[in-house]
């Protein structure tokens, strides 16, 4: 620099610094938060993302088996029942099969566990009702079908965890928070859902119909949850036997069947039986159904040792049986049926103390062949009338273990059993030594977990009972 | 004030700055040249740094030690002279208008081997001026040398009291580096990093589930860098902007120096050895009392003793006992000895004008973990398939470094520095923190015997142990798989790196300095993880179908800088200095993956996969800070220095009703053994006081104030239909928090420090006390109350962290035979939860984590753990204990801190031999925290359970006492209840980090190969032994290492033990 700056010069050269330092629109390009894979609110005001969102809270159901990648609720109910037995090493997922489940346990517990991914699905259902409200009122089946979700869900929460459930909300960001309530309060949520999803499902063609149809199951569950056996009988008496609806699984639409991945993959998780290796001798299990031994062909299985490729269990030790009702990871599960409608009356006939009518429906069904999800069942011979209403109900609890092997029932009727039947629960739950050590605990259903305690209205299960 | 208001005062305060530098203009200067020299010796001191007190003037001597200064103004200048090693000098020299004067210095040898000059926000700066303490690593490129150093690691661990750093067991792993505690729960409490002005980017790359992740780290080689230092905390970091909260580490690379080429060659050749001691399991066969026949896995709480018999509750009759630890059986082990090597070359030099540096090395390492003999032989006996050299040894790194730096003076007034870096690093790693398919994890559960009872091969091997895995591979007693179908997982994750940053210095005036940078960090990485068909282990249904991931991941980081500093000697006994200065960093990634499944026999590639799996969404992620600042700087006799500073920082990541946030900085340094009041001492070299206040903040992610959606295609069936169609769907995601700030640290640091005894004994003392508010917290939401997020960030919370650093380095012994000089460094950190807000619902104190492990709670420090304690005796006094020997309180406590509080090293130097010989050992030691030993913790609780405490009745009673507490513990009412506190444990240890002996080469044997003095050889140790009560396998091995705060061992590999031999010669 042969010249010195003038002083004037170095007044300008400050001037043009401090304007561009001053500049919105320089500084607008340099700090906007650029994020093209975001997608934001303005994106969401129309009828068509009404329509996604609907797409949205129905992918929700996967929770159910697959919560977001980790062991869900269908799974782990079963496990607690008698469905399926541990087949992994870790010590909370083994206490879930043993029947002793405290608040903490990290399974049930967590911000993204089964309980949370549940629970949680709840709103993504009701931004979607809304939305359709919204933009899609004319829509009254696929609104019925949103408002039946949120109701399957509720029965789910309330089918599987212990009295304490609260039911809260978030709406344009506001928490509110739900007291803890009764398994019976949340059925009696749950089913005024779906008074909203009858009242508005009113079409005749196919889709509208077959809506309508799973309204009527879910109704008819959460009316059997409630002890109301007449009027869920009445509730399903429309639905065909061949009636399935089901969540279907894809590499780009959602991801893999959660029961496929726990059962047959990584088998983390096994078929459960009647017999057990413990302390190196078989046993009985006390109470649980054979549903291996039995080679019943609704719940086909196959030793994994045998299955191609072979399927060892993820501790490696314990034999491990597959659940063909999924040959294939991305098969369909089904959420409700005719068959499940079929129980529902014959459970009527059973409270009406009519075993005959009870066997009717019951050997009707079983000449019907349905198909679960992919798989037909063959004619199964008829069954012998019991003798007396406790035959009856141990036969028809059997029955419908058969038939809804895995689907999320299973755990919701062994409570039934004892709350409704007035059986105890080691006349129910797998109960005395237990094939990894020890014996089984006395639970009988899942703890809403520690992480729900950011609710300050929940302290805990308000009991444990069934 | 807002943002109208600051931007008018800051304009105000530029102006005027502007101004009053542009009334000063000088004339014509003179110049200033000579020499620096070593007093006694008269060798010339090349990269002596010479400056002009109160000016921007300064100059570096070169290999000759001559200087040139430029410009100098007419009068009398304060010429001060400064060099590591030595101790500093000033002078007074006359200079007129036009004329050339000479100066010459001689220095003095200083024991305290400090940088006396250190890089801040707003350039070069003497250390003396500073009122916070910053460490420096001083000259690394001599430490690389003489030291077994092969990352950034190597480099910085146990060098800076305060600084903490946890390093990755595992080849290119991401190291955790923690300055002075952490803050935060909810965001990184990682320092940045700054390579020659430029932000450097210290992500992860994706690894491999079940994999430590790797570190981009790892790309910078040690070989080329010259200096690193340490910024510690806010009063420090001010100036460096959002993010900085956490320290920032600045590390400059080597530059070239005037005067002749200078070549450097360096060939390493190392080995690396695990020396743990893994420890053995145990099977203790018994028999059921009803069936003597069957045999039994007899658990010690259950196992009959004279005490305790089957009427008591006693299950099992113990039999024998046996143990077993394959990492010892030498058919059997997959421990073998790594191996490595470097090789390099340097090439620096140039003139007064231009000068250069480039350099290129090449290194390649395998670890200890090498597939066991006996699955070899398997692999050829019974699969006929070659073992690759990857599946041999799944641990292995391939590392390839350029770099070139120029300098060029383009005229008197004039810098430019273009620096350009690039590497390439190819590293796989074995999984190693896979619970299903972790090696250590499979070796340490095994079941406590070796071999198969006769005939038991195809059912088992007797009481529980399998002897194939479903495929039918052998598993060599190891659990659930072999290591050999495990090491068939190929997971290569390569990543090239280029850096390049250009800075340019402009000192039109001899008070004026400008400086501006722009630089750019690019790294590509791509993760490419195969199984081949009926390869790797059978842990899925389609594991062995041939899997095939990709992922390709961007990471882009630009920075521009530009700074102005004005000088002032307003008075003979004051300088003023200020500087404004703006800065822009834009941090960016995305990635693309995609998987798929079924592979013809012998492919390999993603395109050659039958069935499609997934395909990650692109995610595009980027982070932008602006910021302005100003500083002044007062200088009362060079002995007192003043600075006063604030800096504004916008950022995209802040809510929209949050613009910018303002941190103020002062300090204060004050040089008092220069007073005339202060006592002479003959024994006192130097006294100064410091004393810093500053704050600075971390922002929150770069989408966490926006509120989203995201895209929920799901497979939906028509009604009727099993078969289901892909549809677009939509769920909310982020609700977003418009008011979301950066978390603000603020902090007060104060000490000394002192030259004593002739320069023997430098003493340095810190105390800090940070106080972070605005924490920023993901709260938890009730799942019931059914947001579409589990938890929100906000900021809600205040945290405290302050603790006391010392660091001592005296010269013991200095005679011309032998010398010894020691560097003792220490420090104590504390922290506490001050505040986590008032949960509006309670009205009370927010509570985080309620009710779990890791457990938020005011008054209590970060990431405590909480546990039931447990009580425990041998009542019955039959040296066993059973489950009602032992009682798990209902009640949970608070564990303290999760991360070592205390940590010193210890570095001692010794000269030998006319000083032809140097030996360097340094001692590492921590405590003060705790860590999970996860290993033992897993395997007492987990099948096959045989672990000592377990199984071995001789085992310690307080052993068996916390497995019967974590497995089927109870309480006093005699109801279950477990706690696994018997095996969170003290992370205390010793360890003898590095040794080194560096012999100059003699005469002779340079002759032979024509080099020069300065060439060495070197051999070197690393991580030599561990002195320890922890009863995992190593308290410095960390499962799931990601920079997470919640240190935990199992499993995962300990830290290895590098012998190396290096030479260097130098021409």
């Amino acid at each position: 620099m042969k010249k010195p700056f003038t002083r004037a010069r170095w007044i300008a050269v400050g001037a043009a610094l401090l304007s561009v330092a001053a500049c919105d629109n320089i500084k607008h390009q340099l700090l906007d938060p650029q994020n093209p894979g975001l997608i934001d609110p303005s994106a969401v005001g129309s009828p068509s993302a009404a329509l996604a969102l609907r797409v949205g809270a129905l992918s929700r159901y996967k929770q159910l088996t697959n919560a977001s990648g980790n062991e869900a609720l269908w799974e782990y109910s079963g496990t607690l029942a008698d469905e399926y037995k541990n087949s992994d090493f870790l010590t909370d997922r083994v206490a879930i099969d043993q029947r002793n489940i405290d608040g903490a346990n990290g399974i049930v517990s967590g911000q993204s566990a089964m309980y949370a991914a549940v629970t949680q699905s709840r709103g993504f259902v009701r931004d979607a009702i809304v939305a359709m409200q919204k933009y899609n009122p004319d829509s009254t089946a696929l609104r019925g079908e949103l408002w039946a979700e949120l109701g399957f869900i509720e029965m789910s929460l309330a089918d599987n965890f212990c009295n304490g459930i609260p039911l809260g909300s978030t709406i344009s960001g506001v928490q509110t928070f739900g007291d803890p309530l009764t398994i019976q309060q949340v059925y009696d949520s749950a089913s005024a859902h779906l008074d909203s999803a009858l009242a508005i499902t009113t079409g005749s063609d196919a889709a509208s119909v077959g809506i309508r149809n799973l309204e009527s199951v879910v109704k008819g569950r959460i009316l059997v949850g409630k002890g109301q056996f007449a009027a869920a009988a009445a509730a399903v008496a429309n639905v065909p036997t061949s009636y399935q609806y089901v969540v279907t699984f894809s590499a780009t639409g959602g991801g893999t069947n959660g029961l496929w991945n726990l059962i047959n993959s990584i088998a983390r998780i096994t078929v459960g039986d009647s017999v057990d290796i413990v302390n190196g001798l078989p046993t009985t299990i006390k109470n649980a159904l054979p549903f291996v031994s039995a080679n019943d062909p609704r719940v086909p299985t196959i030793s994994g040792a045998k299955a191609s490729p072979v399927v060892g269990a993820e501790d490696q030790q314990t034999p491990t049986f597959l659940n063909l009702l999924y040959k294939n990871q991305f098969d369909p599960i089904v959420i409700a049926s005719g068959v499940d409608a079929r129980l529902i009356e014959a459970e009527a006939k059973l409270n009406a103390g009519d075993i005959g009518g009870m066997m009717t429906i019951l050997n009707a069904l079983r000449a019907a062949k349905p198909t679960i999800g992919l798989i037909a069942i063959p004619a199964l011979p008829p069954l012998a009338t019991p003798a007396d209403a406790s035959s009856a109900t141990s036969l028809f609890f059997r029955e419908k273990a058969f038939w809804t092997f895995g689907r999320g029932q299973r755990l919701q009727d062994m409570r039934r059993l004892i709350r409704q039947y007035h059986r105890t629960e080691d006349q129910v739950f797998p109960t005395g030594p237990y094939f990894k050590g020890g014996s089984f605990g006395h639970d009988v259903n899942l703890p809403v977990p520690n992480s729900e305690q950011v609710n300050p209205k929940f302290h805990g299960c308000l009991d444990r009972n069934a | 004030m807002n943002l109208g208001r600051w931007r008018i005062v800051a304009a105000a305060g530029a102006a005027l700055t502007l101004l009053t530098a542009a009334g000063r203009l000088d004339a014509q200067g003179g110049t200033i040249t000579g020499r620096v020299t070593a007093q006694g010796t008269n060798q010339p001191l090349g990269e002596a740094r010479v400056l002009m007190i109160g000016t921007a003037i300064s100059a570096s001597a070169g290999e000759d030690g001559k200087y040139t200064l430029r410009n100098v103004p007419a009068g009398n200048a304060q010429i001060q002279v400064l060099r590591v090693g030595y101790q500093s000098i000033k002078k007074t020299v006359n200079v007129a208008n036009g004329s050339t004067t000479t100066a010459d210095f001689e220095m003095n040898v200083a024991v305290a081997q400090l940088e006396e000059v250190v890089t801040t926000a707003t350039g070069q700066q003497r250390k003396v001026e500073l009122g916070n303490a910053i460490s420096t690593l001083g000259d690394v490129g001599k430490r690389v040398e003489q030291s077994e150093i092969s990352n950034i690691t190597d480099l910085m661990i146990a060098k800076s009291p305060g600084v903490s750093v946890l390093p990755s067991p595992v080849l290119g792993g991401a190291p955790t580096i923690r300055v002075r505690g952490v803050s935060s729960i909810s965001l990184t409490n990682a320092p940045i990093v700054v390579v020659d002005g430029v932000r450097y980017n210290q992500n992860s790359p994706s690894s491999s589930a079940g994999q430590t992740p790797l570190s981009l780290l790892n790309s910078l080689s040690p070989e080329e860098i010259e200096d690193i230092e340490i910024v510690k905390g806010p009063s420090a970091a001010t100036l460096y902007g959002t993010n900085a909260a956490n320290g920032v580490v600045v590390i400059t690379t080597k530059k070239g120096r005037a005067g002749a080429t200078h070549w450097t060659w360096v060939a390493e050749s190392r080995t690396i050895d695990d020396r743990t001691h893994y420890q053995a399991q145990y099977a203790n066969f018994g028999h059921t009392p009803t069936n003597p026949n069957k045999e039994v896995r007899c658990q010690l709480p259950v196992m009959v003793t004279p005490q305790f018999s089957i009427e008591q509750g006693a299950q099992c009759i113990s039999d024998s006992l046996t143990k077993y630890d394959p990492f010892s059986d030498p058919t059997n082990t997959m421990i073998g000895l790594g191996r490595g090597s470097l090789f390099g070359a340097s090439v620096s030099g140039g003139s007064e004008m231009v000068r250069f540096f480039t350099s290129a090395d090449v290194d390649n390492e395998f670890g200890p973990i090498t597939m066991p003999a006996i699955d070899q032989q398997f692999f050829h006996d019974s699969l006929h398939t070659p073992v690759t050299s990857a599946m041999l040894h799944p641990r292995n790194q391939q590392k390839l470094n350029f770099r070139t730096n120029v300098s060029a003076s383009l005229s008197p007034k004039f810098d430019l520095n273009a620096n350009a870096g690039f590497g390439k690093t190819d590293n796989a790693i074995e999984p190693d923190n896979s619970l299903l398919i972790g090696l250590l994890y499979l070796g340490q559960a095994n079941y406590g015997y070796k071999g198969c009872p006769a005939g038991t091969e195809k059912t088992g091997c007797g009481l529980d142990k399998p002897y194939r895995d479903a495929t039918g591979f052998p598993l060599h007693e190891y659990n659930s798989f072999a290591p050999g179908s495990v090491m068939q997982f190929i997971t290569p994750v390569d990543v090239q790196r280029t850096t390049g940053s250009l800075d340019a210095n402009w000192r039109p005036f001899a008070w004026m300095q400008n400086a501006g940078t722009v630089g750019v960090d690019l790294a590509d990485q791509d993760a490419y993880h195969v199984c081949r068909l009926n390869e790797c282990p059978n842990s899925g249904a389609t594991s062995r179908l041939g899997n095939v991931s990709d992922q390709k991941r961007n990471f882009r980081t630009f920075s521009a800088k530009a700074s102005s500093t004005a000088s002032w000697q307003a008075r003979s006994y004051l300088n003023l200095k200020t500087s404004v200065g703006a800065d822009y960093t834009n941090v960016e990634s995305d990635s693309l993956s995609a998987s798929g499944r079924g592979l013809a026999p012998g492919a390999s590639t993603l395109g050659s996969t039958s069935t499609f799996v997934s395909f990650a969404a692109t995610t595009f992620s980027a982070q932008k800070t602006l910021g302005y600042y100003a500083q002044e700087q007062l200088a009362l006799r060079d002995r007192l220095f003043l600075t006063v500073a604030a800096r504004q920082d916008q950022n995209s990541a802040f809510g929209a009703n949050f613009q910018h946030v303002l941190y103020p900085k002062v300090s204060l340094s004050w040089l008092m053994s220069d007073e005339s009041f202060f006592p002479q001492y003959s024994w006192l070299n130097s006294f100064r006081l410091r004393s810093a206040y500053g704050a600075n903040g971390v922002q929150p992610g770069a989408t966490a104030a926006l509120q989203t959606f995201q895209s929920a295609t799901t497979s939906l069936a028509k009604a009727g239909s099993t078969t289901g169609t892909d549809t677009p769907g939509l769920i909310a995601n982020n609700p977003g928090n418009a008011d979301l700030k950066p978390e603000t640290s603020a902090e007060f640091e104060g000490g000394f420090e002192t030259d004593v005894l002739n320069h023997r004994l430098h003493f340095d003392y810190t105390y800090y006390d940070k106080r972070t508010t605005n924490a920023l917290i993901s709260v938890p939401l009730a799942s019931s109350s059914a947001a579409p997020v589990t938890s929100l960030l906000q900021n809600v919370g205040s945290t405290r962290n302050w603790g006391h650093e010392v660091q001592t380095n005296a010269q013991l012994i200095d005679m011309r035979s032998f010398a010894w000089d020691v560097t003792v460094s220490g420090s104590h950190n504390s922290n506490r939860w001050m505040s986590l807000g008032i949960d509006p619902t309670t009205g009370k104190e927010r509570i985080i984590g309620a009710g779990l492990t890791t457990e938020q709670r005011v008054g209590y420090p970060l990431n405590s753990q909480w546990y039931r304690p447990y009580h425990w005796s041998d009542a019955n006094g039959d040296h066993v204990i059973q489950r009602n020997e032992v009682v798990v309180d209902t009640g949970r406590v608070s564990t303290g801190y999760n991360f070592p509080r205390d940590i010193v090293s210890i570095q001692n130097g010794f000269d030998l031999f006319q000083r032809k010989v140097r030996v360097q050992a340094m001692f590492d030691y921590r405590s003060g925290g705790n860590t999970i030993d996860g290993t033992n913790g897993f395997d007492c609780t987990s099948a096959p359970q045989g672990c000592q405490e377990n199984m071995d009745p001789t085992a310690p009673l307080w052993m068996q006492a916390r497995a019967v507490a974590a497995t089927i513990g109870q309480n006093a009412a005699g109801k279950t209840q477990i706690t696994t506190l018997g095996y969170y444990v003290s992370d205390q240890f010793w360890r003898f980090r590095e040794l080194s002996l560096t012999y100059q080469l003699p005469a002779r044997a340079l002759s032979l190969v024509r080099a020069a003095n300065g060439s060495t050889i070197v051999l070197g140790a690393r991580n030599l032994h561990l002195w320890t009560n922890f009863t995992g396998l190593d308290p410095e091995s960390n499962y799931g290492l990601n920079g997470a705060e919640g240190q935990q061992e199992f499993n995962t590999a300990p830290q290895p033990t590098y012998l190396t031999m290096r030479l260097n010669l130098k021409y």
